[in-house]
């Protein structure tokens, strides 16, 4: 019945399991299918990047672990998509459905309620096993995906990462007090009042103004939930100026700034909460406290890349963003694995996910059928971009190729004037415009590719996208 | 004539992403309404100046939410009004179609409820829903 | 209930579980009855999981006699019961030649209470055995009989091996009276009952009790005039991290007066615990302090300094059940009330001594005269429960081909399909709270915090229960999470 198992690292180790079938074995005759581009996860990332890979020629897979595609946006019944992309004011299903219907169009094979649970990218996996067979110097990947009708692995040439994103919880932001029922992350909150069809309390109050905490404050009045208010730990709103007008001032619900729930209180259920105001390192100020009753605390207190898969797939992450380190083709460090949309960053529309994504998914059937141009590679370029200044990230954090690339960041905070500096050793290459920049919008700054290439001529490893308040505005 | 209020308001503009913060100076009557729109600075394009008339007079939002399903392979389905509709009647809206049931297949775009409370909006279907 | 069992035993915690598990062999009818919704719900689902080897209590003490018994039982108990353990072995730390002393001291404690192969190693050493150990530490007390279980999987798997075996489980039924029947208490098996438990789920009714209530411990013995106690809520917040590639060993520092300190541990799931703070607070307080969840990750980073203290999956508190006045467990018959029997101060090392607390307990039970007779068809083994997420490939295509509900994957975090949580919900006995199905199959106990599968996990309860949404609590009875539907209805 039991078995011993060396765990490693320290010899004399005994870990009991319940039965010998718990004892890993290798795979069996597992069903396997070859793919050109193999896509991980139907969302507006995925299916943008299946797509574009489709349109470059590619024999594409999605796997969706949903029985529909569509990902988060199904829930997301607002309105506010689809304004670049489709220049037109979109729900978030309508946004969905319109890419639901190309790919239902195409011959890309969709694999439905189907879980990935691992991408294999080992070199003895065997190469030249893509579709197309035309990525025969390329390893090919792996990827083992789980569903009600059994397991099967796909061989992909090139592998998309789209698997979005988790909310932060309760836990990573150490709310202290009691843990009853009634503390919901804003997006399991919405999945039950849109979704489910089930009424999550009476009475709310929200922590968080980023866009996901500010339209559930609507939704939640719109529904027969009094919302309390919304607090939040900065000085300024953390969502679009759009959602704090159309979801706050339109229903009168009041926004409390630098003010953070500081204790949970209730046995069972949400009994209240406790609010404090903060201070300018962000600490609660001692007698500022005050009792909120409610029973419903919703957490609109940030988004994370959902990475597991990657880092078990050899991926290396960026601390900051939390996703990949990608190249200028979204290319992370295991070749031919791509990623695009929120599993890469936390983007602020769905769609720049949509625009990024079309990216990944031509670069990735580029890979995988081996069309890329030659001259793009082995020209010497190496370098890393980092950010500075108020900047908090900077994406791609590797540049591999002489040619226009766009850098996407997110400032800190907010400042009314700053302008964006490209450094290289020390050297200004670029300056942009004296402009004002907010935290909650994911910026876009063209590199031209003579920048880069000066940057190369100085002999620099890295270059600095700093982003510097100025003074006098 | 003389008892108008004048008054300097700013808020942002909603109608594309970049959310232009508008200046805009009113007159109010004695009734305390909006009267006229004087001056609207700020915008960066002509519909920064509409949509502060509008605003000032007879707010509109697109209104979204749900409507229940039966035999579908959803619970619920996602509503839209085709057009914007006076904020002032969304309330009413939702009491009106908390207990209506709708019966799978249901197309994207599929009218729900014709000529919303008389403002010739329809509401439409946001989603596709298979039935079971 | 009309039947008068031979024994009852309040409090379904890992002592409780425990003993019912242990005296479930013989020829004895037997009651547990639980003031909560599930099994586990006080001291035992909220401690840092470590089976302490049993240096720690002063020799001479009950604490000392079991504490290294316990951990020794570990073993045998994890494969009859199916529930994971991992002996990985323990160092505690030292920073300073005042650290050396009491290590040695320690290391002398742990002869006297019989601990195996105690060791003060060098810093060499020290990082051969955990890598990620300080490079501060310049002496360690390696103790290799140290192990880790999730308690509540414990505690799970005996109650449902004795359950197995005919032992009946009362849940949701605090005990608000206890009548006692004059007279000097049973021996003879005449049959009349000698204690009633007025709870209300009904009345049990039994001719021996057991006290293994944890923090209600002296409630119980106040309500059926045995020994007079107060119990002290020494309060602990636990911190659980996000899962390492390879699990730490547990790292202690050198003990305080009170408290072992904070310790750093793996799990048997390879997550990391820190656990757990010490301070006296109101009776019944669960919560969290800021205070102490940063001394808890300031503490962590002392001992292992490259942990990424950022990835809490979880805070969480609990009262450790301490008889004032006493530092040591008090195991025995009621001097007061012959027939009644306690198991109370069953605070740290609680989870390490529970399966000698049983044994000890049936050896009391044996002093004072009640009749253990084996039966025939005792069966000690419980068969763990299909884990999708530990299954090998071939398995996992066994298990969906044989109900497709295995391949739909209801928790991302853990990989816990459907089929899994409806075994959880019904197991016997099973899962009736969200809350409960976590701590059987590990659906929400991931970094998502179930924010993903929580509402599917709530229908699925609903559907085997055979009851409305509304009425799926989170964790005990009151602990409601939806009102009903929004839509459809007028």
């Amino acid at each position: 019945m039991a078995t011993s198992i060396d765990m490693g690292a320290v010899s004399g180790v005994e870990c009991t399991f319940a039965d010998a079938a718990r004892v890993s074995i290798a795979a069996g005759a597992v069903q396997t299918q070859a793919f050109d581009v193999v896509v991980i996860g139907g969302g507006p990332a995925g299916m943008a990047a299946s797509l574009a890979a489709h349109k470059a020629g590619a024999r594409v897979a999605i796997v969706e672990r949903e029985q529909h595609l569509g990902g988060i946006l199904r829930q997301c019944i607002h309105p506010g998509f689809g304004l670049s992309h489709f220049k037109q004011e979109l729900t978030g299903p309508e946004y969905a459905q319109r890419f639901i219907d190309q790919v239902r169009k195409t011959d890309i094979a969709l694999f439905l309620d189907s879980m990935v649970i691992g991408i294999d990218s080992s070199e003895d996996k065997v190469a030249g096993a893509g579709a197309s067979g035309a990525a025969s110097d390329a390893s090919a990947h792996t990827v083992t995906l789980m569903s009600p009708a059994g397991m099967l692995q796909l061989i992909g040439s090139a592998v998309v990462l789209a698997m979005g994103c988790r909310e932060r919880t309760r836990s990573e932001i150490k709310i202290p007090g009691s843990r009853p029922a009634g503390v919901f992350t804003a997006g399991l909150a919405q999945r039950y009042i849109n979704i489910d069809n089930l009424k999550p309390g009476s009475r709310a109050v929200i922590l968080g103004s980023g866009d996901i905490g500010l339209i559930m404050a609507r939704r939640c009045t719109l529904e027969g939930i009094s919302v309390e208010g919304v607090y939040e730990l900065m000085p300024y709103a953390n969502g679009l100026r759009r959602n704090v007008k159309n979801c706050l001032d339109d229903f009168g619900i009041p926004l409390h700034l630098s003010t953070t729930v500081t204790r949970v209180i209730g046995h069972d259920r949400v009994e209240a909460v406790e609010v404090s105001q903060v201070d300018e390192n962000l600490a609660p100020i001692p007698g500022t406290e005050r009792i909120v009753p409610c029973d419903t605390l919703l957490l609109s207190v940030g988004l994370i890349p959902e990475n597991e898969l990657s880092v078990g797939a050899g991926v290396e992450l960026d601390p900051r963003t939390r996703g990949a380190v990608v190249d200028q083709s979204l290319q992370t460090g295991v070749p031919g694995i791509f990623a695009c949309g929120n599993v890469l960053h936390v983007h602020d529309l769905a769609d720049n996910v949509t625009t990024e994504s079309e990216r990944a998914g031509a670069a990735a059937a580029t890979y995988a059928l081996g069309t890329g141009a030659d001259v793009e590679t082995g020209a010497g370029c190496q370098l890393t971009v980092c950010p500075a200044g108020i900047a908090g990230y900077a994406l791609p954090g590797r540049i591999t190729a002489v040619a226009l690339t766009r850098l996407n960041f997110r400032v800190r905070r907010p400042v009314d004037a700053a302008r964006v500096r490209i450094l290289a050793d020390d050297e200004e290459l670029l300056t942009g415009k004296v402009r004002a920049f907010k935290p909650s919008v994911m910026e876009s700054f063209p590199l031209p590719a003579k920048v880069i290439q000066r940057a190369l001529d100085l002999g620099a490893s890295e270059i600095i996208l700093s982003v510097e308040p100025v003074e006098e505005a | 004539m003389s008892t108008n209020v004048i008054e300097t308001l700013q808020f942002n503009c909603t109608t594309c992403p970049s959310e232009c913060l508008l200046t805009v100076e009113v007159e109010r009557g004695a009734d305390d309404r909006v009267a006229t729109v004087r001056a609207v600075t700020g915008n960066s394009c002509p519909r920064g100046d509409k949509f502060a008339h509008q605003e000032l007079t007879c707010p509109m939002r697109v209104l979204t939410t749900t409507v229940a399903v039966s035999s579908g392979d959803e619970a619920l389905l996602p509503v839209r009004t085709a057009e914007a509709i006076p904020l002032e009647l969304h309330a009413q809206t939702m009491d009106l179609i908390r207990g209506l049931v709708v019966k799978a297949p249901i197309r994207m775009g599929d009218v729900v409820l014709p000529n919303l409370l008389g403002t010739g909006t329809d509401l439409i279907a946001s989603m596709d829903i298979d039935p079971i | 209930m009309t039947e008068t069992f031979d024994i009852a035993i309040v409090g379904a915690g890992i002592t409780g579980c425990a003993i019912a598990r242990q005296l479930a062999r013989y020829d004895l009818s037997i009651c547990v009855v639980e003031a909560a919704n599930d099994i586990a719900l006080g001291a035992s689902k909220a401690n840092g999981g470590l089976v302490h080897a049993g240096y720690d209590p002063a020799p001479g003490t009950v604490k000392a006699q079991v504490n290294a018994r316990g951990c020794e039982l570990y073993g045998t108990w994890a494969q009859e019961l199916g529930f994971l353990f991992c002996r990985t072995g323990s160092m505690v730390l030292g920073f300073s030649d005042q650290d050396r002393a009491q290590l040695e001291q320690l290391q002398g404690n742990g002869l006297a209470n019989g601990v195996p192969e105690l060791a003060i190693i060098g810093a060499e050493r020290i990082h051969e055995l955990e890598p990620r150990a300080s490079a501060q530490a310049t002496c360690a007390l390696w103790c290799p009989s140290t192990g880790y279980v999730d308690p509540f999987e414990v505690a799970i798997a005996a109650m449902e091996n004795a359950v197995a075996n005919g032992v009946t489980f009362v849940r949701s039924a605090p005990v608000e009276t206890i009548e006692v029947a004059p007279g000097a208490g049973d021996r003879s098996g005449d049959g009349t009952a000698r204690f009633t438990l007025v709870t209300p789920a009904g009345d049990v009714r039994c001719r021996y009790l057991i006290n293994a209530a944890g923090n209600g411990a002296a409630d119980i013995s106040h309500m059926a005039g045995a020994e007079e106690f107060q119990m002290v809520w020494r309060q602990g917040n636990i911190v659980v991290l996000d899962k390492e590639p390879r699990a730490l060993m547990p790292l202690y520092p050198v003990p305080t007066p009170v408290s072992k300190g904070v310790i750093v541990t793996g799990t048997v799931h390879g997550n990391t615990v820190i656990t757990a703070t010490a301070a006296v607070r109101e009776a019944g307080d669960t919560q969290t302090y800021a205070g102490d969840v940063d001394a808890l990750l300031s503490g962590a980073r002392k001992l292992v300094p490259d942990l990424d203290t950022r990835r809490v999956v979880r805070a969480f508190a609990g009262g450790r059940p301490v008889i004032k006045g006493t530092n040591d467990f008090f195991i025995g018959q009621s001097a007061v009330v012959p027939g009644l029997f306690q198991a109370a101060g069953i605070q740290s090392p609680g989870v390490a001594s529970a399966p000698a607390i049983a044994e000890r307990m049936e050896q009391v039970l044996r002093e004072a005269g009640v009749v253990l007779c084996q039966r025939g068809d005792w069966n000690p083994v419980r068969r763990a429960p299909d884990d999708f997420d530990r299954a090998p490939l071939a398995r996992k295509e066994e298990l969906i081909e044989s109900d497709p509900t295995w391949g739909q994957i209801v928790c991302r975090c853990e990989t816990v399909p459907e089929a899994e949580i409806v075994a959880a919900i019904r197991r016997r006995p099973g899962a009736v709270s969200v809350e409960g199905v976590k701590r059987r199959c590990r659906a929400g106990m991931g970094r998502c915090q179930s924010g993903f599968c929580q509402s599917r996990v709530v229908r699925i309860l609903a559907r085997e229960l055979g009851c409305d949404p509304s009425e799926v609590p989170l964790e005990d009875d009151g602990s409601w999470l939806v009102e009903g539907p929004l839509k459809g209805v007028r």
